[in-house]
């Protein structure tokens, strides 16, 4: 049993015993903060994806160049860079594509036409009489 | 008794929070590197690490159009400083084995340290950003 999994473990236990009030969990606010903070780490830990994986991994790595002293050689410098920048394209692509679809959608607003107003003739004044 | 129950939870609570935070530091390598050249590439990796995981979730197609655009955003602007991060390693790993060659220009050597050390702390919060993004958008 590893770290992980015994931490998960214990969170487990923790917190049935935090969300059950008769074994004196679930009354104390505090417990009960402190039981959604448990549900969450241990949802964290638990998922143990790709990513995380190979963050532990990578983790050990770097410790074995640290107990060993030694820099990084420019052959892994290099090796990040290349994937990085593969990573990178195929982001830079989607974003591009996704923000022309985005004004694509975008609806044009609606253009009104000018209010011609009818030309404002003055009253014409009154003829007086002609006699 | 319940009082019992209760301390004993809080202890065991206390023992399993710092048992987490060594498994959290365990899975995290910056926490694990010792000179500033190895901070470096272990903020690098780790944003690398990132990176190809936001590209493999993209590339899926199951992600909704914001959520792409959000990942795509975040990596825009760290990569560039990623970028540099890895140009001041290279620069620092040569005026560092110049300074260790002949013992002489130290305040450069010194200079180029801090530099590196500047860009390792810029580069941080924007892996950080680009990590909520790809947690956002798994969810």
């Amino acid at each position: 049993m590893n770290l992980l999994q015994l931490v998960l473990v214990a969170i487990r236990g923790l917190a049935v015993v935090t969300n059950n009030p008769a074994l004196g969990g679930g009354s104390s606010v505090r417990l009960e903060q402190a039981s959604s903070l448990l549900d969450l780490l241990g949802e964290l830990l638990e998922r143990g994806d790709e990513a995380h994986t190979e963050l532990k991994e990578f983790a050990d790595m770097v410790e074995r160049m640290a107990k060993e002293g030694r820099a990084p050689t420019p052959a892994e410098w290099q090796t990040l860079k290349d994937r990085s920048d593969a990573a990178h394209s195929i982001l830079q692509d989607a974003l591009a594509e996704a923000e022309a679809e985005e004004e694509e959608t975008v609806v044009p607003p609606v253009v009104t036409p000018p209010v011609v107003e009818p030309p404002v003739t003055e009253p014409t004044p009154p003829v007086p009489p002609t006699e | 008794m319940i009082l019992q129950v209760r301390q004993t939870a809080q202890a065991v609570f206390l023992l399993v929070m710092m048992l987490v935070l060594q498994a959290c530091a365990a899975s995290n390598p910056i926490a694990r590197a010792d000179t500033v050249e190895q901070k470096a590439y272990a903020t690098y990796g780790t944003f690398v690490i990132i990176e190809e995981q936001a590209a493999k979730l993209v590339s899926s197609g199951r992600l909704p159009r914001s959520a792409v655009i959000a990942i795509g955003q975040a990596d825009e602007r760290a990569k560039p400083v990623a970028d540099s991060l890895l140009d001041a390693t290279l620069e620092f790993t040569v005026i560092k084995a110049e300074y260790e060659a002949n013992g002489e220009g130290q305040d450069r050597f010194v200079a180029a340290m801090n530099g590196l050390n500047g860009w390792v702390s810029r580069a941080q919060p924007l892996i950080a950003n680009l990590i909520s993004a790809v947690k956002g958008a798994e969810q």
